[in-house]
């Protein structure tokens, strides 16, 4: 390596350290935050490693709003339109991978039609419905809309298109049944592909806002997404007329956590299945 | 049996065809007939005909907002490309551990929730003196801004979350796009002769270009519709100073109870995304 190219390379390094250290840094100020006192945050000049290590953040959330109950609402409504939106996502995309019925393609664009409809303008209209279905400030009134999911069918479809045929044919000719072959088949060939419809359908239910911000009323129904406008806005928790930037901290460390821990151990499987699940719904 | 064995298919589609009718496509008759009347969620709506329409075109605030959200999409996608190409360039080759390290971290802020992402940025840039980016500012020895509480910098801020939060996205589908390009153009472009930044402007850029079409078009549909962040960071505030369009239905429909004009809102969000999505479709045929 001559003198110019270990210039250049070092310039190179820099330039990424530089990036690095602009990302990272809220998230790191995010940790420290947490374990402060709200006192050491605004005093000027603030501290950035706490002074006083304290847990007494979560401990005040815990008593103002039940971060614990939010945490397994969270959980909850994820989970269930994860396993939902799998099963019946698969159901119907294999159904259109393998199997053959009139109107299919015309079915299939209407069902990705649904993918052009945003959520800010279906809230209207899921207001009224939900009172009155008299769901309303219900968990079931976030699962339901989201029970499958057009992405996933689509996601499905591509996948077991690309299984071969004779697989299902030699099983159709020894008896079996589709529902046997769907089960006892498809689900097992397709674990690549579930995996990554697992991350993004769980992605989503964990971000989960505007509508659950409108439907639930009661805080023990509330998510942590809401949680996190709540710990800002709500007057409850503010220090003197100012948002507590401590609990806040706190607050979002809990709502991230999952999703952080997640990504560091499945980084690569992350990577792939955002890239290619392509658009955020 | 055979009309069974013919019902099987319908049976494997129809729970999410129903989930859909009744919650996606039922509604969107819902949102039109709304759009008609004076409606604030609770009485019964009354038939008002093209009011909500008219009232629309002189609404200041409707073009503010509509104002509002393409400054914050454009602004925020345009600095989105460039840097996210950059960093893609930056750390594809040689594939060092740093340069790894470094398409890891910038993923983190696109794989959090939204809401705590948002969370994390109101800790850097909220506005009193010892906010982290006030304390740099004071040692710069420029003074200490109100940034998502001042009604000029409240959107600036905004836009720089919204460009932190997503430049890992677009970098990863760069250097996706960046490895899948063949080795041989580079060396046909060395044997000519070309210097580094020829060979990028003449050969990797064009090779990139559906790919730039690809983060555009998906950021678009997104920014559009973007809400969570925006909501948790400023409410559309001060005043309305980030109040983007989905901001603005929010507020008119269960902030001051005018669902009918929120519907003609919506309804005008709903045509712009709907033809960012057709624009977006036909691209992805043509590949």
């Amino acid at each position: 390596m001559n003198m110019k190219d270990k210039i250049k390379d070092i310039v190179r390094n820099l330039l990424i350290l530089i990036i690095i250290i602009l990302f990272i840094s809220p998230l790191i100020l995010l940790i420290l935050d947490a374990f402060k006192p709200y006192r050491e945050i605004v005093s000027i000049p603030p501290t950035i490693i706490p002074k006083e290590f304290t847990l007494n953040n979560f401990i005040e959330i815990q008593k103002k709003i039940d971060i614990v109950r939010m945490t397994m609402n969270t959980f909850i409504v994820a989970i269930s339109i994860t396993i939902s939106t799998l099963f019946l996502g698969t159901l119907a995309g294999y159904a259109f991978a393998k199997l053959q019925f009139k109107g299919k393609e015309k079915i299939f664009i209407l069902i990705m039609s649904k993918l052009m409809i945003p959520p800010i303008v279906l809230v209207i209209p899921w207001f009224f419905m939900m009172v009155r279905m008299g769901l309303m400030d219900s968990l079931l009134a976030i699962i339901l809309p989201n029970l499958s999911g057009a992405w996933t069918i689509f996601f499905m479809r591509q996948y077991i298109s690309q299984l071969p045929n004779e697989l299902f044919d030699s099983a159709r000719i020894d008896g079996a049944g589709e529902l046997t072959i769907f089960f006892r088949m498809v689900f097992p060939l397709i674990k690549p592909a579930l995996a990554t419809a697992i991350i993004i359908n769980f992605l989503w239910g964990w971000n989960e806002f505007l509508w659950p911000l409108l439907v639930l009323t009661s805080k023990e129904n509330f998510l942590l997404s809401i949680g996190v406008a709540f710990v800002k806005y709500s007057g409850g928790v503010m220090t003197e007329g100012t948002v507590n930037y401590a609990m806040l901290a706190a607050f979002s460390l809990i709502y991230a956590l999952p999703i952080l821990l997640a990504y560091l151990l499945l980084a690569k499987q992350f990577v792939q299945s955002i890239v290619l699940s392509g658009l955020k719904r | 049996m055979r009309l069974r064995q013919s019902a099987i298919p319908w049976l494997f589609i129809a729970p999410s065809l129903i989930i859909f009718s009744i919650f996606h496509f039922f509604p969107l008759a819902i949102l039109v007939y709304s759009s008609f009347t004076r409606w604030n969620l609770v009485s019964p709506p009354q038939f008002i005909g093209l009011e909500n329409y008219l009232r629309i075109i002189s609404d200041e605030l409707f073009i503010k907002s509509l104002f509002i959200t393409i400054i914050f999409v454009f602004s925020s996608l345009i600095v989105n490309v460039i840097l996210s190409l950059t960093i893609a360039l930056l750390t594809e080759k040689p594939d060092s551990k740093l340069a790894t390290l470094c398409r890891f971290i910038i993923f983190i802020p696109y794989v959090l929730p939204d809401a705590a992402s948002a969370g994390i940025w109101n800790l850097m840039f909220f506005p009193h003196p010892s906010s982290p980016i006030n304390v740099l500012l004071t040692q710069l020895g420029i003074g200490w801004q109100g940034w998502i509480g001042d009604k000029n910098l409240a959107l600036p801020t905004i836009i720089l979350y919204y460009i932190w939060k997503n430049v890992g996205f677009s970098t990863l589908v760069y250097v996706a796009g960046l490895k899948a390009i063949p080795k041989i153009f580079y060396d046909a472009a060395e044997v000519d002769g070309a210097d580094k930044l020829a060979i990028i402007r003449h050969v990797t850029m064009p090779l990139l270009k559906p790919i730039t079409l690809f983060i555009l078009i998906t950021s678009l549909i997104a920014g559009w519709q973007s809400f969570t962040d925006i909501f948790v960071l400023t409410k559309g505030g001060p005043g309305t100073a980030t109040t983007t369009l989905s901001i603005y239905i929010y507020h008119t429909a269960f902030g001051e109870g005018l669902a009918g004009r929120a519907a003609v809102i919506s309804i005008i969000l709903f045509v712009i995304i709907l033809v960012l999505t057709i624009i977006q479709l036909k691209y992805i045929k043509s590949e």
